[in-house]
C-alpha cells in the first residue's frame, strides 16, 4: 500500500487495497500488472498502487479463499498467472461494497456542515 | 519444504513477468530500453521485499527464518568446536544425570509395578495399640476367615498366599526353595501373564491335588532350569513328590518366591493365607480400613493368639512400603541432579556471555545494518536451543546407560518389579527438560547481547579493553553461583563418603574373616523333643567340624551379626524395673564367642554339658553390664526376660525348657560387638545357651582356614551322611557379604558412590566453564597486556591481574557455598541416618576447590604472561 508522493495523488486506506483488488478480479481472470494498470485508470489515475505491494495483498486473498489464481498465456502470448473470484470471494465484495457504500455516506453527511462553513 | 520452494519460484516468475509488461509497455510509449527497464523496476517496487511479504502472508515465513537460525547457529558450534564441546557435554551431563534419575522415580515410584490396575491392590495390616512403637504386622487368615473376608462389600476380589519353604529333592544335594501357595485366581487377580506356558488359574483348584502343577519364577528358571524354554511339561521333585511345570513368569514377575502353586494342594486346616485385596473403584482406604476393622475384630476373637489384645487394621497399597523406602534414597539423589543441571545450565549461560563479549562485532554490525532487537534476540535463542537439544541427545543416551548402570549397582534397594526402561514418559521429560534449559541459560546472555552498545562497538580502537562492566558482573555472579552450588554438592558428597568411611571403618567387634553362615532349616513335625533336636544339630555340627580345612564351628539361632538378637524386655532380680528396659538375646553355644573372636572379660562361659541340658545361665556384654551393673558386680546376678519363659501353645516351632522358672545367671561378661546394625550403637545383649530355646532352624557359623564358600560343598555333604534328606538355606552367606546385604551399608554405599560421582561432574563443569571464562578474558585483553608488558609491567603483574579479578569471584562463590551447607548440614544428617558431620569435610572440599580452581585459572592466565608485547599490541 506504498504510494507515490505526487499531490494529484491519494493514500490508499488501510484495507482497500483488497476491496480494489476483488472489485478488478471480478470483472473476469486477470493477472496482476493488468489489475494495477486497471485499478490506476479506473480511477483516473488519482489512486496509484506501488505493483511490488499488489502480490502480498493477492497472497492474502489466496489464503483466505476469495480468489483462486491459475496459470495461462496472456495477450501477447507470455506465460502468466490469471486471477478470479471464487463463490466465497463474490459474496464478500458484496458485503464490503455495501458497507464501504454506507461508510463513506456516513463520513460524507459528517463532513459537510464543515464544508459548508469554510465556503 | 518443496512446496514452499515452488511457491517462491512462482512467485518470482510472476513477478517477473509483470515487470516485463510495464517494460514493454514503457517502450511502446517510446522509451529506451534501459529507462524503460528502470521505470518498470520503479513502479514495481523491490521485489525481493515483495516477494517475502507475499510469503509472509501464508505465515509460514518464520518456519523458513528459524531454519536459517538453526542452520547458522549450527555452523557457528562447528565453527568454535573448543566451546561447542564444553557446552554440550556440560548440558549433556546435566540433562543426562537428571533424565537417569527421572527414569528411576518414574520406574520405582510412579509405576512401580506391572500390575493390572496396581493403584487399586492393598493389603491390611494390624497397629498393635499396647505396643504403638512395634511394627506393623501383616496377618494370615484361616481358610474360613479368608472365604468371610472375600464377601466384604468394599472389596472387588481377593487373592491369598501362603509364603512357605520346602526342600528340593532328587538333585545332587537337596536345597531348600521358597514357595508360595497361592489361591489359583492369582493370575487374573495380578493381571501378569506367565512368559511360558500359564500362570495358575481356578480350574487347577479342583485338580490340584491329582496333576500337581507348579509355576516357577523367572530366577528359578534361569538359575535351576538353566533357562531352557522346553520345560513346560517337565516335572519337578519336591519333599520326593513330583510336580509338573506349567509355566515360567516372566523377569519383572519377581518377589522371593521360587515357585508358585495352587493353595488347594493344602489340607483345608493348614492353609492360612497372607490376604491381597482389590478394593472397589471409589472406595478409600479409611471406607475400607473401617469397615474391615469390624470383621478383623470378629476374627481376632476366633484365633487370638494371632492378634495382640488391642489393634487397629489399617490398609496400605501395595506400593506403600517402596515408596517410603526408595523415595527415601531418591530424593537426595535427584535434588543432587538437579543441582548439578542447574551446574550445567550456568556453565553455558558463562560460555555465551563470554563468547557473546567477542560477537559484539558482529551483534552490532546486524544491529546497524537494521535487524531489530527482537530478531537478534530470536537469533541468539535459537543458538541457545539449538545447543540445548543436541545436548539433550547426547544426554538421553548417558541417562539411558546411567540409570542401567545404578539399577545393576544396587538392584536391591528397589523394588524388584520395577525395571527401568527409557520410555515415552521419560523422553518427553528430557526434552521438555532441554527446552526449558536452553531458555533459562540462554535468555540471560541473549537480553544482554542484544542490546550492543553500537558507537562504543563500531570504534575499532575502544573495543579490546574489556567487556562492558554489565556483562562482566554477570558472567562473575553466574560463575560465583555455579561455584557455590559446587561447594555444596562437593559438601553433601563429603559427608556421604566420610559416613560410608566411618561405617566401614568401625570396630566390628567381631572379626568377619574365613568365616560363613549356614542355615539348616528342619523340616516341619521333626524332632520335636529338646533332647532329640539337640542332638540331631550337635551331631550335625560334629561332622561339620570334622570337614577338612574347616576351624571352627557354632551353633546360633537369632545371633549373626551386625544385626542380631531378638529384640526382649527384661527383669533384674532384686532391682525395680520400672521403666521398659530392652536387650537383645542370641541363642548360641559356647563356641560362639571363640569362631568370632569376641573376647571374654569377666567371669566364664558355659560349658558344652551345660549347653546340652539348656542350663540357666547367660554372658552379657560389656554394655549391658556398664548399663545396669554400674558398681561391677553382674557377675551371678539374675536376669529375666518374659517371653523366653518356655511357650507350650506353640510346640512345633519352639522346643523350650520345662524344668525353669525363666531366671538366667550371669556367669559371664564378653566384650560389645555390633547387634544393632553398621550404624547404630550396640545395644544391650544377652547370650543364652541355644538349647534352652530351639526355632525350626538353626545357623551354623564356620570358620574356614581360606575363603569359607569354597568349603560349602564338602559342609553340605557332611550334613548328608547325617540326613540325607537335610537341606541347606539358600541364603549362604560369609560374614563380609553379610554386612554388605544391611541395609544401611547399602543405602551408604549407593549415596557416596553417586554423590562422589555427581560431585566430580559438577566440579569439572565448574572448572571447565572457569577455564574458559579465564581463556576469554585473556584473549579480549591481549592487546592490553601488551601494552602494558612494552611499557616494563612484569609476568608477574599481569598474572597477578588476571587472578585477582576471577580470584575475587571464586573467593565469594566459595563462601557462599560454605555457608550454604553449613546451614544444610542439618537436613543432610537427616537423610544420611548416622548423623555423620565433620568440620574436616567442608575444610578439604574447599582446599581441594582452591587447589582446582587455582590451576584452572593459572594455566589460561600462564598464556597471557608469554604474549610477546610487539606482536599483542598489533593483535586484531
Amino acid at each position: 500500500m506504498s504510494t507515490r508522493e505526487t499531490n494529484d495523488q491519494l493514500e490508499l486506506l488501510q484495507g482497500t487495497l483488497d476491496l480494489l483488488i476483488l472489485q478488478t478480479i471480478a470483472r473476469g481472470p486477470v493477472h496482476g500488472h493488468a489489475i494495477a494498470k486497471s485499478i490506476e485508470a479506473r480511477s483516473g489515475e488519482v489512486l496509484q498502487v506501488g505493483h511490488g505491494s499488489l502480490y502480498p495483498a493477492l497472497q492474502r486473498l489466496i489464503r483466505q479463499g476469495l480468489i483462486q489464481g491459475e496459470d495461462g498465456p496472456s495477450e501477447n502470448n507470455r506465460k502468466a498467472r490469471f486471477y478470479r473470484l471464487s463463490a466465497k470471494g463474490r459474496k464478500r465484495l458484496f458485503a464490503e461494497t455495501s458497507k464501504w457504500e454506507r461508510l463513506t455516506e456516513a463520513v460524507g453527511r459528517i463532513l459537510a456542515p464543515i464544508a459548508g462553513e469554510n465556503s | 519444504m518443496t512446496w514452499w520452494r515452488s511457491k517462491r519460484e512462482q512467485l518470482r516468475d510472476e513477478m517477473q513477468a509483470h515487470i516485463d509488461f510495464e517494460m514493454q509497455e514503457n517502450i511502446e510509449a517510446g522509451m529506451s530500453t534501459g529507462e524503460a527497464r528502470q521505470a518498470a523496476m520503479r513502479t514495481f517496487g523491490n521485489p525481493l521485499l515483495a516477494r517475502e511479504k507475499s510469503l509472509e502472508a501464508w505465515g509460514w515465513l518464520w518456519a523458513e527464518r528459524l531454519w536459517q537460525d538453526v542452520r547458522y547457529a549450527l555452523r557457528g558450534l562447528r565453527k568454535n568446536p573448543g566451546f561447542s564441546s564444553v557446552a554440550i557435554l556440560s548440558l549433556a551431563l546435566g540433562i543426562g544425570a537428571t533424565t537417569s534419575m527421572f527414569s528411576l522415580i518414574y520406574a520405582v515410584l510412579l509405576h512401580p509395578v506391572p500390575y493390572t490396575d496396581w493403584q487399586q491392590i492393598a493389603y491390611p495390616i494390624y497397629l498393635n495399640d499396647d505396643q504403638p512403637s512395634s511394627p506393623e504386622q501383616w496377618f494370615n487368615l484361616t481358610w474360613s476367615q479368608y472365604q468371610q473376608l472375600r464377601k466384604a462389600d468394599c472389596l472387588a476380589d481377593t487373592a491369598g498366599d501362603d509364603n512357605r519353604t520346602i526342600v528340593m529333592t532328587g538333585r545332587d544335594v537337596p536345597e531348600q526353595v521358597q514357595i508360595d501357595y497361592f489361591t489359583e485366581n492369582v493370575g487374573a487377580f495380578f493381571g501378569v501373564p506367565a512368559m511360558l506356558g500359564r500362570n495358575l488359574q481356578p480350574s487347577d483348584a479342583d485338580t490340584a491335588l491329582q496333576q500337581r502343577p507348579v509355576v516357577v519364577s523367572y530366577h528359578f528358571w534361569m538359575r535351576y532350569l538353566d533357562g531352557d524354554r522346553g520345560v513346560l511339561g517337565k516335572t519337578l521333585e519336591l519333599d520326593h513328590k513330583p510336580y509338573n511345570i506349567i509355566g515360567v513368569m516372566p523377569k519383572d514377575y519377581t518377589g522371593e518366591p521360587d515357585l508358585y502353586v495352587p493353595i488347594s494342594l493344602l489340607p483345608i486346616s493348614e492353609r492360612k493365607p497372607l490376604p491381597f485385596m482389590r478394593l472397589k473403584h471409589g472406595v478409600s482406604l479409611a471406607r475400607a480400613d473401617s469397615e474391615l476393622d469390624a470383621l478383623v475384630h470378629q476374627f481376632a476373637k476366633e484365633t487370638p493368639h494371632d492378634f495382640p489384645n488391642r489393634f487397629r487394621i489399617h490398609l496400605e497399597h501395595m506400593t506403600d512400603g517402596i515408596v517410603r523406602d526408595a523415595g527415601h534414597a531418591l530424593i537426595p539423589l535427584f535434588t543432587a541432579v538437579v543441582m548439578l543441571l542447574i551446574i550445567g545450565c550456568t556453565n553455558c549461560s558463562i560460555l555465551l556471555l563470554a563468547r557473546g563479549m567477542s560477537r559484539q562485532n558482529e551483534l552490532a554490525v546486524r544491529a546497524a545494518v537494521g535487524a531489530s532487537r527482537l530478531r537478534i534476540l530470536r537469533q541468539l535463542v535459537v543458538e541457545a536451543l539449538v545447543l540445548a537439544i543436541v545436548g539433550s541427545l547426547l544426554g538421553v543416551l548417558i541417562a539411558f546407560w546411567m540409570a542401567r548402570l545404578i539399577f545393576s549397582l544396587f538392584p536391591d534397594v528397589f523394588m524388584h518389579e520395577s525395571i527401568v526402561r527409557i520410555n515415552l514418559p521419560v523422553l518427553a521429560f528430557s526434552i521438555a527438560l532441554a527446552l526449558l534449559c536452553g531458555l533459562a541459560f540462554g535468555l540471560l546472555p541473549s537480553l544482554r547481547m542484544s542490546l550492543p552498545d553500537l558507537a562504543k562497538v563500531m570504534q575499532a580502537t575502544a573495543r579490546k579493553v574489556a567487556g562492558s562492566s554489565g556483562q562482566a558482573r554477570a558472567l562473575n555472579t553466574l560463575i560465583a553461583a555455579q561455584i557455590a552450588l559446587t561447594t555444596v554438592i562437593m559438601g553433601a558428597a563429603g559427608v556421604a563418603v566420610g559416613g560410608f568411611m566411618q561405617m566401614t571403618h568401625r570396630n566390628l567387634g567381631y572379626d568377619p574373616q574365613h568365616v560363613m553362615s549356614v542355615p539348616v532349616p528342619l523340616h516341619e513335625h521333626s524332632y520335636l523333643t529338646r533332647e532329640t533336636r539337640a542332638a540331631y544339630f550337635r551331631t550335625l555340627k560334629q561332622q561339620i567340624a570334622a570337614v577338612p580345612g574347616v576351624t571352627e564351628v557354632a551353633r546360633t539361632a537369632a545371633a549373626t551379626p551386625p544385626d542380631s538378637g531378638v529384640n526382649l524386655n527384661f527383669a533384674i532380680l532384686g532391682a525395680p524395673s520400672a521403666q521398659r528396659q530392652y536387650l537383645r538375646a542370641s541363642f548360641v553355644d559356647p563356641e560362639y564367642f571363640s569362631t568370632l573372636r569376641i573376647p571374654l572379660l569377666q567371669g566364664r562361659l558355659w560349658s558344652e554339658s551345660e549347653n546340652a541340658r539348656g542350663g540357666a545361665v547367660a554372658v552379657i556384654n560389656q554394655t549391658l553390664a556398664r548399663r545396669y551393673f554400674p558398681n561391677g558386680d553382674a557377675i551371678g546376678r539374675q536376669i529375666r526376660t518374659p517371653t523366653l519363659t518356655p511357650q507350650t501353645d506353640d510346640p512345633g516351632q519352639v522346643v523350650g525348657v520345662s524344668n525353669s522358672n525363666g531366671w538366667l545367671v550371669v556367669v559371664g561378661i564378653v566384650a560389645d560387638s555390633l547387634n544393632n546394625g553398621l550404624d547404630k550403637t550396640v545395644e544391650p545383649a544377652l547370650y543364652v545357651p541355644d538349647s534352652r530355646f530351639m526355632w525350626t532352624e538353626t545357623h551354623f557359623l564356620i570358620r574356614t582356614q581360606s575363603s569359607p564358600l569354597a568349603a560349602l560343598h564338602d559342609v553340605q555333604r557332611a550334613i548328608l551322611s547325617v540326613n540325607p534328606d537335610q537341606q541347606t538355606g539358600s541364603n549362604v552367606r560369609d560374614l563380609n557379604q553379610w554386612i554388605e546385604q544391611q541395609p544401611e551399608f547399602k543405602q551408604q554405599r549407593l549415596f557416596s558412590i553417586l554423590f562422589g560421582l555427581f560431585s566430580g561432574l559438577a566440579l569439572a563443569l565448574a572448572l571447565a566453564g572457569l577455564y574458559s571464562v579465564v581463556s576469554y578474558s585473556v584473549a579480549q585483553r591481549t592487546n592490553e597486556f601488551g601494552i602494558r608488558m612494552a611499557l616494563g609491567a612484569r609476568r608477574t603483574h599481569v598474572l597477578w591481574i588476571v587472578c585477582r579479578n576471577i580470584g575475587t569471584t571464586v573467593f565469594s562463590g566459595l563462601l557462599a557455598g560454605i555457608l550454604i551447607f553449613l546451614a544444610l548440614q542439618s537436613f543432610l544428617a537427616h537423610w544420611t541416618q548416622n548423623g555423620y558431620s565433620s568440620p574436616l569435610v567442608i575444610v578439604a572440599v574447599a582446599a581441594l576447590f582452591i587447589l582446582c580452581a587455582a590451576s584452572a585459572c593459572t594455566i589460561p592466565a600462564l598464556r597471557a604472561t608469554f604474549i610477546d608485547p610487539m606482536q599483542a599490541v598489533r593483535y586484531e
